[in-house]
């Protein structure tokens, strides 16, 4: 039995998520026996996880502030060991242009992008170039904040007359945005789970279908709104391609214990256009459904997560 | 076929819930549970007000009936509250007969039971624009077609609204009922004045239509000289007739007992007392008859008094700080009472997509689009802002916070256009919707 603090809620516009994926994972810690000990993000976390001085937090944030490296930090300051990747892990997955550019630079393919920043548009007339970065890119294109997780702020741009409304929607969210190119094919993600010891494998390839429209915030949350196909139906070869692809991705981006990639399968080959290292756990959330159709229960791969988590012997996180 | 399907029941859900989707702001909102966050959102009276006292003393008061307060009652209500109806009526100049008076578990089920009597599906409804949220989610289960009519600074504007019966007169569609909550309205918080009354009056009788006049706010007044109900109008003339008229106990006693009414003429409370039956058989017994033993045996004009001087100052706070805080672009309108003021924002800001941004700084709004039922994009660039639930020195941060998201968006905005080679005002929106009621910022 561990002493466990579930670390869920903050600031972030996944807030509510975040309640859904940490109520789950508290409730299957309980029926693993542990000591749980559920937290907000407030004034008084640091204090409080001083004072429990838990064996291991369970992170449940997403977005800003919980997946981009803040409470990893903190938690390594507080010498509590914790579920996921590492800060810098953590920031590189959560802005997509860090992450794109590495992946580039790995050789790994990922949709061509340009990155725009608010204080290049404030002091520098980058707007100026938006036109260029477009035409360079083709439409449709998609225009998303840089860090931000769940499709807010997310359009998709068809010729230039939607550009500008697609910036400056996106600009809401976040100082940093992209312009990437759209790339037509099947979504499909990859959940990755790496538990102590072993080599980091996939649990399967989950194809997303929405029923109407694309994929955004409503579709994710809404049961029923979404059909997942587990596993994806494509070919076996193409299966394993997308896996290994899937596998370095996780690799180049310095992850630890678990994520999931998220890609589009076009022209026989995954594109890579995300990776979330605190995928949500929620009752319509792909990784706990395709761990489950791969015959791992909800408990064990909480446990399986925490149990990495707690192997203090392993190497430093990145 | 390895589909995992998440909501195995789809197959039998009917047709009019399908439809149905709680917008991802609406989730937002949901729970307003971040700390320290400033909600202008809610609708909520101040039931922090009451008190602990007053409610032990209604407890004991009811304590020695409780096998009736614990039983089920008479589907149009105990004559005990109907009594008490008639009074709070009678206390808004409308003379009211108990016979004519009709229980239901808050105004909210008024409005369902209404849309239930009188709405087929493509049936048309008429409304103010914007008009109350709540009353569009109680008509939409009945599947009408919503028309909105224009409002000002003193209520919707009798000329649009004569048009658009006109053109749905002509189009083919049957327009069953008005909608109007004359006073304060929510969400504009603007009032009818007298004339206006009267015209719709008329108009109500020129094209046989009924109108429902709705008002939860009416004794919530701060300022200036209570205007006749519809209702009380029509009586002026002869009997009641096509004035449906509900009140509520939420805003001058509690939201929690779930109490409200309709007064209207005995074929339509027929219909809705048949309506009743099926939806709960009858109001509770108990909130019932602690609301007719505080009325009884309390001032409870007093406490209207009381809470009315609370949301003035509360009112007084918010115009006071969006005079200090908002941009000059923004612009809103000056209730004389309720709960309530609309802001009206640049054309071009889309107050829907601005609420992330808001709570994120930890104050929350309601966006307007929701308060249309008919056309999207109506009421995009304004926003609603309840001052009755917030103490003033928060409602002043909330505001100066609101101001720093659309000063920022402002900002971008004319970031993007400086750099951009698309000029000023060349950028179509096309969202702006005319509401000249506003006070200057």
């Amino acid at each position: 039995m561990a002493r466990v603090a579930v670390l869920r809620g903050g600031h972030s516009m996944e807030r509510d998520v975040s309640f859904l994926t940490g109520r789950r994972v508290q409730h299957a810690l309980e029926r693993l026996g542990h000591d749980v000990h559920p937290l907000d993000i407030e004034e008084s976390t640091t204090g409080a996880l001083m004072e429990i001085s838990p064996d291991a937090a369970f992170v449940c944030l997403h977005g800003p502030g919980g997946e981009d490296g803040t409470i990893q930090t903190l938690l390594e300051i507080l010498d509590i060991p914790y579920t996921g990747s590492g800060p810098l892990s953590s920031i590189r997955c959560m802005d997509k242009d860090y992450a794109k550019r590495a992946l580039r630079a790995a050789g790994i393919l990922t949709p061509p992008f340009r990155t725009f920043l608010r204080r290049a548009m404030n002091e520098m007339g980058a707007s100026a170039a938006l036109d260029v970065a477009a035409e360079e890119l083709g439409y449709p294109l998609v225009v998303k904040p840089a860090r931000e997780g769940s499709s807010f702020g997310l359009s998709r741009v068809e010729g230039p007359d939607g550009l500008f409304d697609a910036v400056y929607e996106a600009l809401g969210y976040d100082a940093k945005i992209l312009l990437e190119s759209w790339v037509e094919g099947t979504e499909i993600s990859i959940p990755i789970i790496e538990p102590a010891g072993e080599d980091p494998r996939a649990l399967g390839l989950v194809e997303i279908r929405p029923r109407e429209g694309a994929y955004n915030f409503e579709a994710k949350y809404t049961p029923g709104a979404t059909d997942f196909a587990i596993p994806a139906e494509i070919s076996s070869e193409a299966a394993s391609r997308v896996e290994e692809t899937a596998l370095t991705v996780y690799k180049v981006l310095g992850c630890s214990g678990f994520a999931r990639v998220d890609t589009i399968f076009a022209g026989g080959t995954p594109w890579i256009l995300d990776v979330k290292t605190i995928p949500g756990f929620t009752e319509t959330s792909t990784f706990p459904l395709a761990a489950e159709a791969a015959g791992t229960s909800f408990d064990t791969l909480v446990e399986t997560i925490l149990d990495a988590a707690l192997r203090t012997e392993a190497t430093a996180k990145l | 076929m390895p589909l995992v399907d998440l909501d195995r029941f789809d197959f039998l859900y009917a047709n009019r819930v399908k439809g149905m989707k709680s917008a991802a702001t609406r989730d937002l909102m949901a729970t307003l549970s971040r700390p320290g966050i400033i909600s202008l959102a809610g609708g909520f009276p101040d039931t922090r007000a009451f008190g602990e006292e007053a409610f032990r003393e209604i407890s004991r008061n009811i304590a020695s009936d409780a096998a009736q307060a614990l039983q089920y009652g008479p589907t149009a209500g105990l004559e005990a509250i109907k009594d008490v109806i008639v009074e709070v009526m009678g206390a808004e100049g409308m003379p009211a007969r108990q016979e004519d008076v009709f229980v239901t578990t808050g105004a909210q089920q008024g409005l369902d039971l209404i849309a239930k009597v009188f709405l087929d599906e493509g049936d048309a409804v008429l409304c103010e624009g914007p008009t109350y949220a709540g009353a569009l989610n109680a008509f939409a289960a009945y599947r009408p077609r919503i028309a909105h009519a224009p409002m000002d600074r003193a209520g919707i504007i009798p000329v649009a609204a004569r048009e658009t019966l006109k053109k749905a007169r002509k189009g083919g569609l049957h327009v069953k009922f008005l909608y109007t909550v004359p006073n304060f309205q929510n969400p504009a918080g603007v009032t009818m004045v007298a004339e206006r009354r009267r015209e719709l009056l008329e108009m109500a009788r020129e094209f046989d239509l009924v109108i429902v006049e709705d008002n939860p706010y009416g004794m919530l007044r701060f300022e200036g000289e209570p205007l006749p109900a519809l209702a009380a109008l029509e009586q002026e003339e002869g009997d009641v007739d096509r004035v449906v008229y509900l009140g509520t106990f939420s805003k001058i006693f509690a939201p929690g007992v779930r109490l409200g009414w309709v007064h209207a003429q005995p074929g339509i409370l027929h219909k809705i007392n048949v309506g009743k039956q099926g939806a709960d058989l009858c109001s509770s017994n108990l909130s019932q008859m602690m609301v007719s033993s505080y009325f009884q045996n309390a001032d409870w004009r007093a406490y209207v008094r009381r809470l009315t001087s609370t949301y003035k100052e509360r009112r007084d706070a918010m115009l006071d700080s969006l005079a200090e805080f908002m941009p000059r672009e923004v612009y809103w309108t000056h209730p004389e009472g309720g709960l309530f003021v609309w802001a009206t924002l640049p054309s071009y800001l889309d107050a829907t997509a601005m609420l992330p941004r808001a709570i994120a700084r930890n104050v929350a709004y309601v966006p307007g689009e929701g308060f249309y039922g008919g056309t999207p994009g109506m009421g995009k660039n304004n926003m609603r802002l309840n001052f009755s639930f917030v103490e003033p020195e928060r409602i002043r941060r909330g505001i100066e916070l609101l101001s720093e998201v659309i000063r920022e968006r402002m900002e971008l905005r004319s970031d993007l256009e400086r750099g951009s080679h698309r000029k000023e005002g060349a950028i179509h929106s096309g969202r702006s919707v005319s509401f000249n009621s506003g006070t200057e910022g």
